[in-house]
């Protein structure tokens, strides 16, 4: 063995890493050569003097101090854990509440139009309105068949479709105790009820002179969805029709997220039940507790209103204003329609529905995007973050 | 093994969020880890604070650890990379050239009262126990990790090449290197206090 070799298997050799055969010629060399020799003895003192060092304690504070850092670290790595499913949530309760504010204020804007419309019949039910009103039953009419159809193709399309249906009527009818008493016979076969009567006497200038009291009424009725049409129908023939209004509002895009987003509420209730099983700050404890009170209002508000909307499709609403009159006057309507009106009626019906299907496409898509930007730039974020907490770890 | 099992069930248990398990488990290398930080960075706060913040570091990452290499050398390496991170970040403080440090003082004292002038037998007779560690801290990050390792915490190779996830060759080169350099710093500082006192 040469000196370099020597030097270089010097330090495998103090640990005992030299294989026998290796060992024997480093042990050789360091008995022949002296200047080898005293390299080694010169490195064996300095390893020496490094192992002779004692070890030193631990600070006195150093378990406590470690202590309460790692929990101050699980405190902050539990809150980054479910920040960007809080944000997520927001986001949803977010859309979700304008959206059933723009739904409250169309609906609000039909309500207003109704009372107007009552208003309307109440002060003025004058003669010269009749024309107007007689226009309006025309048009009407010619909806309804529109919607009928719209109806059963979109039964056929989607069955799931949350919609609400309301009717509103101005009936004039000869004998109003005789009247009542038969829709509130048919209701109650169609098991549906009378929610709401008001009645009082027409102060219509036409019967203020005469002697006969004429009666006048506002009904509210509720009647399961399936024989929603068979009422309307069965309401036309009660007398003359004035007014006829018949809406149908899907609310099947709120519907369904409102019910997701109970749906996540309640993931992240159970989770955060979770961490209060295992949490044992006080501190810690009371803001989960917090938190959670505010995830169950939240979760029983929607529910409240999703039962409200459960209600109003199951059992939709029909508003009748019911006025006595002393002669009916029933003979405009056009029974007579020829084989081109009602082609060009069916050919109407069919362009109309052609433009609501597209027009639904359009509002449902506009509608959904900034619920799909939401959704995107969240999903950035959250990716973004989990990345940051991986590269930081 | 029992002991083995031991730690896996208290792994298994950090993996949850455990603290108490979490203290269990590393109360036999708190001491250890707090000795090399020490050893790397020289002053007990920073020690102390850098030790801990390498267990924190084990205690948010143990749900990674994946019993590939023993949890005590995933341990260690975790300890001495958050030394180098601090060492690399705070390098103006660590440069090589510490006079005001007490146990250099100590040493001046002590060369004072020698009148050898070979610098060798200086080696021979008065190899103090601070003129080694000022040489120690005299080494490159890396010279020192293994010094440390190696010789004061007496590590297998095999555990080091874990620690510093490297192969068993270049941890054998690297301590060869170590104390070689180790060796060589330590005669020049002899030589330039026999210097001083000529
Ligand atoms: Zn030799």
């Amino acid at each position: 063995m040469k000196c370099k070799d020597f030097k270089e298997e010097m330090s495998l050799y103090i640990d005992g890493m030299l294989d026998k055969n290796k060992k024997n010629e480093f042990e050789k060399h360091l008995k022949e050569c002296s200047k080898c020799r005293k390299e080694y003895k010169e490195m064996m003192k300095i390893l020496n003097h490094i192992k002779k060092e004692e070890e030193v304690e631990l600070p006195k504070n150093y378990k406590k101090e470690l202590r309460s850092k790692l929990e101050s670290e699980k405190k902050t790595s539990r809150k980054i854990k479910f920040k960007p499913f809080m944000g997520l949530a927001a986001g949803l309760v977010v859309i979700l509440m304008s959206v059933t504010l723009y739904n409250n204020y169309l609906n609000n804007d039909k309500l207003m139009q109704g009372a107007k419309n009552e208003e309307f019949s109440y002060d003025k039910a004058a003669p010269e309105n009749s024309s107007i009103t007689q226009n309006e039953n025309k048009n009407e009419s010619k909806k309804r068949i529109n919607l009928t159809s719209d109806d059963n193709n979109m039964k056929n399309i989607n069955t799931d479709r949350k919609i609400i249906r309301e009717a509103y009527l101005q009936i004039e009818i000869k004998s109003y105790d005789n009247t009542l008493e038969k829709i509130n016979n048919y209701i109650t076969k169609a098991n549906g009820y009378v929610e709401n009567v008001r009645s009082g006497y027409d102060i219509d200038y036409r019967t203020k002179d005469s002697e006969d009291k004429l009666k006048k009424a506002n009904l509210t009725l509720r009647v399961p969805e399936e024989k929603f049409d068979d009422t309307i129908k069965y309401l036309d023939n009660l007398g003359k029709i004035n007014t006829k209004r018949v809406t149908r509002n899907d609310i099947s895009n709120q519907y369904f997220d409102t019910k997701n987003t109970i749906k996540n509420l309640k993931i992240q209730e159970e989770r955060l039940r979770e961490i209060l099983k295992k949490a044992d700050k006080i501190e810690d404890i009371l803001q989960i507790e917090n938190e959670l009170r505010r995830i169950r209002k939240e979760i029983d508000r929607y529910t409240g209103t999703i039962k409200n909307w459960d209600r109003l499709v199951s059992m939709s609403t029909i508003n009748i204003e019911l006025t006595e009159v002393k002669y009916l006057n029933n003979e405009i309507k056009s029974l007579d329609k020829g084989i081109w009106f009602k082609a060009k009626e069916g050919f109407i019906s069919t362009v109309n529905l052609i433009t609501k299907g597209i027009e639904g496409i359009i509002i449902g898509l506009i509608t959904i995007s900034p619920l799909l930007i939401l959704i995107g730039s969240l999903l950035v974020i959250f990716i973004l973050i989990r990345r940051y907490l991986v590269n930081k770890s | 093994m029992k002991l083995l099992k031991v730690e896996y069930k208290l792994i298994k248990k950090c993996k949850k969020g455990d603290i108490d398990a979490f203290e269990k488990l590393i109360e036999n290398h708190e001491k250890r880890a707090y000795n090399i930080a020490l050893k790397m960075l020289k002053d007990p706060n920073d020690a102390m604070d850098v030790s801990q913040e390498a267990f924190i570091k084990v205690f948010k990452s143990i749900k990674k650890f994946n019993h590939k290499s023993s949890f005590s050398t995933w341990l260690y390496r975790i300890v001495v990379n958050t030394c180098i991170d601090f060492i690399k970040k705070n390098k103006k403080n660590y440069s090589l050239d510490q006079s005001i440090q007490t146990e250099e003082g100590e040493i001046k004292r002590e060369i004072t009262d020698l009148s050898i002038t070979d610098p060798k037998e200086i080696l021979d007779k008065k190899l103090t126990r601070e003129f080694v560690q000022s040489a120690i801290n005299k080494l490159d990050e890396i010279h020192k990790t293994v010094i440390i390792l190696r010789d004061i915490q007496e590590f297998s190779y095999k555990e080091i090449s874990e620690i510093l996830d490297c192969s068993l060759g270049t941890v054998k080169s690297r301590i060869k290197r170590g104390r070689d350099n180790l060796k060589e710093i330590i005669i020049k500082q002899m030589e330039q206090n026999n210097d001083l006192l000529v």
